[in-house]
């Protein structure tokens, strides 16, 4: 075994291979070490159906799809080993008006990467599926290029390219402690010898937990009981000439397709059994586990119904075998904070679909230092340290029965909640706040009156929850309430190099003033978004960094990373000492000057400025800032005193008619201003250049990702953000929308809903800029219809910031 | 006609072993399945039973959770069960024949008994010999073939050399069955829901008047068989290898 | 010093070699050799040089196995035996077991190795993956030994031919109405003492013969591997592993398997795995005893005709 590596990969599954596979490939040749503590597949690729299709709920997950459906046909082709790969198409059924709308969206989102997908009626699903009875069914959808492969056949087809390539396989070879060096190279150490290299990656599988252990970790990923069922020989498949198209029936949690000359049903049962509580044995390998027959029938029945063949045909083998899950059913995937060099490719519960291309963006991901695509949906930081064992534990026992349910984008799942709360988290409650779950954080999403509502039904269209917030948002226009952000991730920085650092890590220039506020986007090496950052200068050498919740992890580690080795920038996170409530509309300044002790005119306090003043008896860091477009303040304060505050804001706000606003209102005002979000405006595709932050963008000094910056200036802007107005009924859009011009796809929305001030619906998107004119009229496409749609001059709402600056 | 099937509830032969103490082994977590010859047995016994009419009775002595195994059997068409338990997974041939022998003779004795050939754990191959003894009934082990007449049953048994004897036993009697003799239905879900409300009587050992300790071979120790770790690669021209191959399978190995 | 019987199978009054290795399992104990169906005679001076020191003949014939069984327990109780031992072939393992039921003494089928003094012996539990160590109580000790686990070693003795005449009558139980004479066709797969296999890179259906070639030299079956069977050049029925059959002969010959753990889990009780493989990192080198890299249409023809 080497005793250097440039990379040493943990885990012969076919993640692990894949990853080990392309980063030899893509140039680290021989610098490749994987280590793999049984044989390749013996952890759960064995037992996986194989089952590839296109179909993932994420658009950027459905590319990760698509790419290992093309390296899979490729891999015989490279390596001379076949993957086993068939072509059979897939459809994926709806029984009800919900999994429609999802289909619909899939559709849609499916046509934005130009995928072969169709819509299929009951009668053609007969007809391409000769055993299913098709009752009940609404539709479906379909796509040609979908297929199976054998999990085995496709691993080891990679393993030979991966050898081929350079990459030292050692089999056999348990890891027994990772450690970093004084260099900061990693030291791990194995039962056959110790290796030192400068990058790992954690593909250990059902493992993955306790190598993470090893570095000080705990990831949120446990093993799970999954059954699929192959039957005996039928003849009318044995004689047929082409293979059935794998079919999902999610409604019935069952998935069916064909292995030689039979069929496999697999199903995710209600009550999934979690496999090895307390971690798996490292001496578990490839080892079937007793199926429970009665924990499955609900779903063998339903698989019954739909294929009623299945009834007449015997078990000739029950399947049962370990398979990892996380809390949302997707992988971890990326740099694993807050370490260096460590990455993670595990929690795979279709580590099949995945393989090929998780291998091909992970590798480019480690080499480049930047992923090919925005792959934050998988990305393991998305967890923060709320989502650990005991947590995930529960979580899954309400995921996995729950993996076919139709996705809707404003559901909030009840199972493992609450974990964080603000302080004032009892006063939500009683003014009956629906609660939606941030990174572990309890939001309002909106305050229904007493008695009506209280559950959010998840739709597609506009929910039950849409008179409420229309009202929530009129009342912000027209008078003041309270929004809680307590969950802003919150950094300082401080020392005698931070301005300097500050300035090299963001595009925009850092204040030079104390109490200045500057919207400051940190970019990625390319000049595309990599995090949404407000800077407030609190003196010289302090300044107060806010960012948003879900990104903390991620964004902290962006900057851990950057950080100078020299002690000249400290970096402290304070997002659990310090609360946020943001009061705002006209009657703001009015409620904020009773509260205080303070002069908060606005001669004395002007917008985009910040202060630290008295809230009642709490002092607080309050910027005159907000993210709905209305005269507002963002209130900082020692999270112990929250209580202290927003009581003080409310008796001040009495007469006012203060109340709390939720986040879909929030939602909706700021899609009005035209503010971007992370991750849907901000992502790894776009720089400020083709925003309406591009005045954000400072040429006069260094900064990371400005050599992407002067690229895209020198060869203009491929895309434009615009401002939508949608002809939409009772769907607004959601981002991932196709913007049709003549049945040309010439954009891709991020974001969309309703304008409830301005009454309209709204879709914020990316467009080739020729289209970008105001005034130029296109289709948006949702729910896979056509919707008719204007661009608008941005922001539609306010467009002066007049009352922002009143 | 009632036919008993001797039904083993053993590991699967793919699950991995792991001892535990100098004479057991973890079976908590491993897949059990019904001991594959046995299957056989019952196939031939539901299949008879069909033609002839009359009922399959299954007949295991293991542990509690060898239940599971014989709703497999229910569901391929088995009856009913007599489940005698036993503590440990290993119990000594003769007293699991007089366990089987008693539980039988409770019952009501059978027209014929169907083991398999042998158990693929113990692999000890001489229960169904020493139920037939205790009986006085006929026995016939390895049965690839098997037609009944008039009370006459004739199997057909591989003989060493490739060839096959025919035999002849009158009812009742024993017969080992392998692989040949059927082919094993795979049970249906409507014939397993089924198999969840025929009924199982359980019986302990100890109420046939059987001692489970008083077996006379004793497992002393279990050891596991390392796997192999790598093989002698056999070098030089194609020709050389073969001729070395050839030459190490026949003397050293003497499997040629 | 226990008096010891052997159980000698012969064929065409000849010794099968299986024998003498009993025999050798047995040196130092008192041996009388009982020979069934054959002339004492004929075999006396090779059992005496394998160390017999009595000869006794068992004529059965056509009778059935129970007659054996008797004529056994016959001789046991007239020599005063305390110890028995045979071969674990078929015939040998069907009549201990019968002699053990009919004596109501304990037996221990198919060990793989025999301590005499101390009644201890060693067999396989669950396919091979255990050696289970076990002590036999009792006044008889019944054992059978897998053929070819034992070398013979030369041991003159004696070899003094005894006459008995068992005087027992064939309890009629069980009547052999006929032999059918094998017709040498294809053997079993999960019962063949030899299987040649072939993994993808058999390439096409009709190059399965090369391996039937091979095959029929040596008594053995052919299987396929999952991606062979998948790539349409064998039926279902042929496959080794996870999702075919799972089968432990003495020897496993895989021609062009890559080695899946799928794969093993069907065959890895074999005594002898031997792999051919163009693919120096084939998984299965890893897992087997003997290894040939090479073209399996080159090796494999060359290894058939010096079979």
């Amino acid at each position: 075994m080497k005793t250097n590596a440039r990379a040493v990969v943990i885990g012969g599954g076919a993640i692990g291979v894949s990853v080990a596979y392309h980063l030899a490939k893509y140039g680290w040749k021989d610098d490749v070490v994987l280590i793999e503590k049984h044989e390749l597949t013996s952890g759960s690729t064995w037992m996986a159906a194989g089952n590839v299709s296109f179909f993932h709920s994420n658009y950027y997950g459905t590319q990760v799809n698509m790419k290992s459906i093309e390296i899979f046909k490729e891999l015989e082709k490279e390596t001379g080993q076949p993957s086993g790969w068939h072509t059979t198409g897939s459809i994926r059924t709806a029984d009800n008006p919900g999994r429609m709308d999802e289909l619909g969206y899939a559709y849609s989102m499916n046509r934005c990467l130009g995928l072969d997908v169709s819509y299929v009626t009951p009668e053609e699903i007969g007809k391409m599926h000769p055993f299913m009875n098709t009752e009940g069914l609404l539709g479906g959808l379909y796509w040609p290029d979908d297929g199976d492969v054998d999990p085995n056949s496709v691993t080891q087809a990679m393993a030979k390219g991966a050898r081929q390539h350079g990459v030292e396989m050692n089999l056999h070879t348990l890891v027994k402690s990772i450690e970093e060096t004084p260099s900061g190279e990693w030291l791990v150490k194995t039962d056959k010898g110790d290796i030192t290299c400068e990058y790992v990656i954690n593909a250990a599988g059902l493992w993955a937990p306790e190598v993470s252990k090893m570095v000080g970790l705990e990831i949120p990923s446990i093993a799970i009981a999954h059954t699929h069922i192959l039957y005996e020989k039928i003849n009318a498949i044995a004689d047929a000439d082409t293979m059935l198209p794998l079919v999902r029936d999610p409604d019935k949690s069952i998935y069916l397709r064909q292995e030689m000359d039979s069929l496999i049903l697999g199903m995710y049962e209600a009550n999934g059994q979690q496999w090895k509580k307390h971690g798996v044995p490292w001496d578990y390998a490839q080892e079937e586990i007793n199926p429970d027959i009665d924990n499955i029938s609900d779903c063998i029945e339903a698989g019954m119904e739909r294929f009623p063949i299945l009834g007449d045909t015997g078990f000739k083998h029950v399947t049962a075998g370990p398979i990892t899950y996380t809390p949302n059913g997707d992988p971890l995937v990326g740099p694993a904070a807050p370490l260096k060099n460590f990455f993670q490719a595990c929690g795979y519960s279709f580590g099949i679909t995945q393989a090929g291309g998780i291998g091909h963006f992970l590798a480019g991901w480690i080499m480049n230092g930047e992923p090919e695509i925005d792959l934050w949906a998988v990305d393991s930081r998305r967890y923060g340290s709320h989502a650990n064992w005991a947590y995930n534990t529960e979580k899954i026992a309400d995921t996995y029965p729950r993996l076919y349910s139709t996705i809707y984008p404003n559901e909030f799942r009840d199972a493992a909640r609450p974990n964080r709360t603000s302080p004032i988290y009892e006063y939500q409650k009683q003014a009956n706040a629906v609660f939606g779950d941030y990174y572990g954080w309890e939001c309002p999403n909106y305050f229904p009156p007493k008695g009506e509502d209280s559950y959010e039904e998840p739709s597609w269209r506009r929910s039950n929850a849409f008179k409420h917030v229309a009202n929530e948002c009129k009342h912000m226009m027209n008078h003041v309430g309270i929004i809680d952000l307590t969950r802003f991730a919150k950094t300082k920085i401080s020392g005698s190099g931070a301005k300097a650092w500050l300035n090299k890590m963001t595009c925009q220039k850092v204040p030079e003033k104390d109490g200045r506020i500057a919207l400051s986007p940190m970019l990625d090496h390319n000049g595309n978004f990599k995090s949404d950052m407000t800077i407030t200068r609190v003196n010289e050498e302090e300044f107060f960094c806010v960012t948003a919740s879900v990104g903390k992890k991620h964004d902290q580690h962006w900057m851990l990373e950057n950080l100078p080795k020299d002690g000249s920038v400290a970096m402290e996170d304070i997002t659990y000492q310090m609360g946020c409530l943001v009061l705002a509309g006209p009657k703001s300044r009015e409620v904020l000057a009773k509260a205080s002790y303070n002069d908060v005119s606005g001669d004395a306090f002007k917008f985009s400025t910040s202060q630290e003043i008295y809230v009642g008896r709490t002092k607080c860091r309050v910027n005159r800032m907000n993210y709905v477009g209305e005269l507002g303040f963002e209130i900082f304060h020692p999270i112990q005193q929250q209580t202290a505050v927003y009581n003080a804001l409310m008796e001040a706000g009495a007469d006012s008619d203060i109340r709390m606003i939720g986040m879909h209102a929030m939602d909706s005002m700021r899609l009005e201003k035209g503010y971007l979000a992370w991750k849907s405006e901000m992502t790894l595709h776009h720089t400020p250049l083709e925003t309406n932050v591009s005045w954000t963008v400072k040429m006069d000094k260094e900064f990371i990702g400005k050599s992407g910056i002067e690229k895209q200036k020198e060869s203009g802007i491929p895309l434009k953000l615009v401002c939508l107005v949608v002809d939409a009924k009772d769907s607004d859009a959601w981002g991932y929308n196709p913007i049709m011009l003549d049945n040309e796809r010439i954009g891709m929305t991020s974001s969309g809903g309703y304008g409830h001030r301005v009454e309209k619906s709204i879709a914020l998107g990316y467009l080739k800029p020729e289209f970008a004119k105001p005034g130029t009229k296109m289709d948006v496409e949702i729910l896979g219809r056509l919707r008719s749609a204007e661009v608008v001059t941005m922001p539609i709402y306010d467009p002066k910031n007049e009352k922002m600056k009143s | 006609m009632k036919i008993c099937v001797c039904l083993k509830h053993v590991p699967d032969t793919a699950a991995s072993i792991k001892l535990a103490g100098d004479a057991g082994f973890e079976d908590s977590e491993i897949k059990f399945v019904s001991n594959p010859y046995d299957e056989y047995g019952v196939e031939e016994a539901v299949s008879l039973v069909e033609k002839e009419g009359g009922e399959v009775v299954i007949v295991t002595v293991g542990k509690a959770a060898a239940v599971t195994t014989i709703r497999g059997a229910m569901a391929m068409g088995a009856h009913r069960a007599i489940l005698v338990k036993i503590d440990d997974q290993f119990l000594d041939s003769s007293l699991t024949a007089q366990a089987l022998k008693a539980a039988m003779e409770q019952d009501g004795l059978p027209d014929m008994i169907f083991t398999g050939k042998g158990s693929v754990d113990t692999e000890s191959f001489q229960t169904q010999y020493r139920l037939a003894q205790s009986l006085g009934m006929p026995v016939v082990n390895e049965v690839n073939a098997l037609s009944l007449d008039n009370g006459k049953v004739v199997v057909e048994k591989e003989a060493g050399g490739g060839d096959k004897q025919v035999m002849e036993m009158s009812l009742p009697c024993v017969v080992g069955a392998t692989k040949g003799l059927n082919e094993p239905r795979y049970p249906k879900f409507p014939d397993i829901m089924k198999a969840k409300k025929k009924k199982i009587q359980e019986i302990d050992l100890a109420d046939l008047g059987v001692d489970g300790a008083a077996g006379s071979v004793v497992i002393e120790k279990l050891e596991t068989v390392p796997e192999r770790s790598g093989a002698k690669m056999l070098q030089g021209s194609v020709d050389d290898q073969v001729t070395e191959l050839v030459k190490i399978l026949k003397e050293d190995e003497k499997v040629l | 010093m226990a008096r010891t019987g052997i159980l000698i199978e012969t064929e065409n009054n000849e010794i099968k070699d299986t024998s003498l290795g009993v025999l050798t399992a047995a040196a130092g104990q008192e041996i009388y050799a009982l020979v069934l169906d054959a002339d004492p005679a004929a075999v006396k001076d090779k059992l005496a040089e394998y160390g017999a020191d009595k000869i006794i003949g068992l004529k059965i014939g056509s009778g059935s196995p129970d007659l054996a069984a008797h004529a056994l327990s016959a001789a046991i109780k007239e020599y005063d035996l305390t110890a028995m031992l045979g071969t674990a072939s078929a015939e040998g393992k069907d009549l201990f077991a019968r002699l053990a039921s009919l004596m109501d003494q304990p037996l221990v089928s198919d060990c793989v190795a025999v301590n005499l003094d101390d009644k201890i012996v060693k067999k396989s539990h669950f396919s091979g993956k255990i050696i289970a160590n076990l002590k036999v109580n009792g006044p008889l000790f019944l054992c059978t030994i897998r053929p070819n686990v034992i070398e013979p070693v030369a041991a003159p003795a004696s070899g003094e031919i005894l006459e008995f005449i068992p005087g027992v009558e064939d309890p009629g139980l069980v009547k052999i109405l006929e032999i059918k004479k094998g017709e040498g066709g294809k053997i079993d797969l999960t019962e063949a003492p030899v299987i040649v296999t072939g993994g993808r890179a058999i390439k096409a259906a009709e190059n399965y013969k090369m391996l039937e070639d091979c095959a029929s030299k040596i008594g053995a079956a052919v299987g396929a591997s999952r991606a062979a069977v998948d790539a349409g050049y064998a039926p279902h029925t042929m496959q080794v592993g996870q999702t075919g059959k799972t089968v432990s002969p003495k020897l496993y010959i895989a021609c062009g398997v890559s080695g899946a753990v799928q794969h093993f889990a069907g065959m890895k009780t074999s005594k002898v795995i031997v792999a051919i493989n163009e693919d120096k990192d084939a998984p299965i080198f890893t897992k087997c005893d003997y290894g040939i890299v090479g073209d399996i249409f080159e090796v494999v023809p060359a290894l058939t005709e010096k079979l």
